[in-house]
């Protein structure tokens, strides 16, 4: 038995002395360090590789594509442009800790696709080449789709590290029942006075005929999180008081922040009163989830709802069926609320939903920009988007007209538009949305032609902000819920204020300024 | 005879038949939704009977690409994987309750820190590249292919064991290989069936893992596949088409469903052993 134990503990030994051995060999750089890999790039293209098609592998989020090796768009693609192409998707949650794994391993792709702002933390690494020169010989076509302000955004020291994926900047809108409207003898409202007036209408004047008190005025379609994007119920209102909360703005030379403007307590003023005086919010609007939002207006038990684009057509009417369950409803959009200045509009988001970072480690950045440019262009696009014409989709005078029945059932395979968020077309896409899903289209036009409230600081990060930001947010979502249900007067707001810049909001303002001045060469100072 | 029902029984059966309803409610909740027509869940509150029979939510998930690979891989996983943890914590156990094996002390010490503290994900991650597992399935078990907690389990079976039934095997003269498989193993079946089932969750369960090691899409587990269907879902406007697939809530039901059935039926079969394992080991230290 000894021998046996003796030859087990000498096992365990030599297992952990592998494991000890396999860490020392793990962490040693590999040899494609970055240094050598850019000034080898001009160098990189040997008749040989020009030839043999370049390697490209593209690490990204997954929103649920597959990446399948028999992909025919993706063959289409690599013959066209003589690649060998790659896509590796990792989960949005696990994403950053993957790409944290990737870079301590020094196993680089040769292409991140990032969300958001999310690769600027990555820039002090030098992981991401400089794109700026590449990108006028290469990628001539993207720099013609977007419009200059979103490199911008991307821009650090004036360097530029990666692809800009933009996005219209429209998301939301305001919509109500108009056979609500039209039982009831109203007007299509379009200021604060004639929406409260709706809004407690809707809420009391039994809309649906009924006979039942079981109605809401005004709802929101997700969980309340935040302001302005985790509660799009309110923007409408904001707007029309000429803020948006979360946002900076600038007037006169100088820098706020909407969230303790005087202008962000008169507007509480209003929708306190919808909340306590008229009941015409939802009273469940600061505890309610967002399945149970969904099943609300879904269920035809609301008026009005301002949300995503897609709240409407897509969710309630694609995915919960409105119209068999609610068959007389109709829906029609605000198209303004005007406050007593004449302000109005919605919030700006998401501008820019990710970007696309050619790493370092690329072998070659020429094939690499040339491939996202070729996305960018319009047939680049709408191979990525839609497939092969004639097998994937059908076109009427050079335009888009339908999937064939092979491209749908790629489609649902997920993996006909595997291509298609590596540069982002969403002026094709539309068109798309649009021979695809007509009822959408009322929507998609809309979030086009809202007003927007940009915020003045979008991209800007600073260590400020990082620290205090969640913090001031919280802070803001707690005293907004207890001024609007009463459990704080509105006389308070100015302790609201004091508190917001206590806990960091003056810092983060000060460095915001600090940080726009530095890029834009400006002149801002603190208006608060 | 009949016992006479006392009040404090009473009081006891409620209790329990209520957390027995707490614990079955949501599973049988998931069920219901995921069987349910997408404009029947609409404006329903508390769920308890079916009112029709719909399996779009189902459709959605098993035509996914590649499931039929997700389920193959997982069960390779489970399967690999069970019987590599098992025969090493076994072997391991069957070792450690000897109380004279030389270094014992030593090897429950290091054994025990692996518990508290871990290399954490980036060491951990070197060492498996380092070792060519990267993008493959050996990813999935070989570095965690034995759970301590389980092996001291184990070891504390193996030790309330009598030492003497080993003792007149050894007389006989079998080798100590031959007393584990032929006197210790055969009237081990609770541990060993608790433990089974143990190591077999975790690995059906498996997500974290399969995420950081595994690159190609062909390898992807079953919940790997299932979250990315459920992200697919999420983002319904961002692929141009009408064929938007049913909401969130009823994916996630069936994809709950799918992902936990299988497995679930493992626990009916071992269950007689595991309700006599749950507590081995635990008497003695």
């Amino acid at each position: 038995m000894k021998s046996v134990i003796s030859k087990m503990t000498v096992l365990l030994l030599a297992s952990s002395l592998a494991v000890s051995s396999g860490c020392a060999s793990g962490g040693s750089p590999k040899a494609n360090d970055s240094s050598a890999l850019i000034s080898g790039v001009s160098d990189s293209v040997t008749p040989e590789s020009q030839e043999s098609p370049a390697k490209l592998n593209v690490f990204s989020r997954d929103i649920g594509h597959i990446w399948n090796g028999d992909n025919e768009v993706v063959k289409e693609v690599e013959k066209r442009l003589n690649l060998d192409l790659n896509y590796t998707f990792t989960p949005d949650t696990e994403f950053l800790s993957k790409v944290n794994l990737l870079i301590a391993s020094n196993e680089l792709p040769d292409v991140f696709i990032f969300k958001n702002y999310d690769f600027f933390q990555y820039i002090p690494q030098n992981i991401f080449l400089e794109i700026s020169e590449l990108i006028k010989t290469e990628g001539q076509d993207i720099l013609s789709i977007y419009p200059e302000m979103v490199f911008d955004l991307i821009r650090v020291d004036g360097e530029l590290f990666g692809v800009p994926g933009y996005n219209e900047p429209g998301k939301f809108v305001f919509q109500l029942r108009q056979d609500w409207l039209d039982s009831l003898g109203l007007q299509m409202p379009s200021n604060l006075s004639e929406l409260r007036a709706v809004l407690k209408a809707f809420t009391d004047g039994d809309p649906d005929g009924n006979g039942k008190n079981d109605t809401i005025g005004l709802a929101p379609d997700v969980q309340f999180t935040d302001l302005p994007i985790g509660a799009p119920v309110f923007q409408p209102i904001f707007g029309a008081y000429g803020i948006m909360p979360g946002y900076f703005f600038e007037k006169d030379g100088k820098a706020y922040s909407a969230s303790i403007a005087p202008e962000y307590k008169e507007a509480m003023e209003y929708i306190k009163a919808l909340f306590m005086e008229d009941k015409s919010l939802d009273p469940d609007t600061f505890i309610m989830q967002t399945d149970q939002a969904k099943q609300n207006y879904a269920s035809g038990r609301v008026g009005a709802v301002c949300g995503w684009y897609s709240t409407i057509p897509v969710i309630a009417y694609d995915q919960l069926k409105m119209d068999q369950n609610v068959p007389e409803a109709e829906w029609s959009i605000i198209r303004e609320i005007r406050g007593d200045n004449g302000e109005n509009g919605l919030a700006a988001n998401g501008m820019l939903t990710y970007t696309t970072n050619i790493t370092t480690a690329c072998a070659n950045p020429e094939a690499a920009m040339r491939y996202l440019n070729f996305l960018a262009t319009d047939e680049g696009a709408r191979i990525a988007a839609v497939g092969i014409e004639g097998k994937h989709h059908l076109t009427q005078d050079g335009q888009y007209a339908g999937l064939t029945e092979e491209g749908q059932k790629a489609l649902d395979d997920k993996w006909l538009d595997v291509l298609a968020f590596t540069i982002q077309r969403f002026d094709y896409k539309k068109v798309m949305y649009k021979v695809n899903s007509p009822h959408w289209t009322p929507y998609l036009d809309a979030i086009a032609e809202y007003p927007l409230y940009y915020n003045l600081f979008e991209a800007l990060s600073t260590d400020e902000s990082v620290a205090y930001l969640s913090e001031l947010k919280k802070i803001e979502v707690e005293w907004f819920i207890r001024f609007v249900t009463g459990a704080e007067p509105l006389e308070n707001f100015g302790d609201y204020s004091q508190q917001w810049l206590r806990a960091g909001g003056r810092e983060v303002l000060d460095s915001y300024i600090s940080a726009y001045n530095e890029k834009n060469n400006a002149n801002l100072s603190a208006g608060q | 005879m009949k016992r006479k029902a006392s009040f404090a029984g009473i009081v006891n059966i409620s209790i329990l038949v209520f957390i027995a309803f707490t614990t079955v409610y949501p599973f049988y909740y998931l069920l219901v939704i995921s069987f349910t027509p997408v404009a029947n869940t609409v404006g329903r509150g508390l769920v308890l009977f079916p009112t029709s029979f719909d399996l779009s939510s189902y459709t959605y998930v098993f035509r996914a690409f590649g499931i039929g690979g997700a389920y193959r891989t997982t069960l390779s996983v489970v399967i690999l994987g069970t019987i590599l943890s098992l025969t090493l914590s076994t072997i391991g156990a069957y070792a450690l309750s000897f109380a004279d094996m030389p270094g014992r002390n030593l090897l429950m010490t290091l054994l025990i820190i692996t518990l508290v503290f871990q290399a954490g994900l980036i060491p951990t991650y070197l060492v498996v590249r380092s070792v060519g597992l990267i993008d493959k399935l050996g990813a999935l078990f070989i570095p965690n292919a034995i759970n301590t907690f389980w092996l001291i389990i184990m070891r504390n079976f193996f030790q309330a064991l009598p030492q003497s039934l080993g003792e007149s095997a050894r007389i006989d003269g079998s080798s100590e290989f031959r007393v584990l498989i032929s006197i210790v193993l055969p009237i081990s079946t609770p541990v060993i069936a608790t433990i089974v089932l143990f190591y077999a969750v975790g690995y059906w369960n498996q997500y974290f893992n399969a995420i950081i090691y595994i690159n190609s899409q062909d390898k992807r587990t079953l919940q790997v596949l299932i979250r990315s269907l459920y992200q697919a879902a999420m983002n319904v406007t961002q692929s141009p088409t009408d064929d938007v697939p049913p909401p969130v809530e009823t994916i996630r039901s069936a994809a709950i469903i799918v992902s936990t059935l299988p497995i679930l039926c493992a626990y009916p079969f071992l269950q007689k052993y595991f309700v006599q394992g749950i507590m081995v080991g635990a008497v003695k230290g």
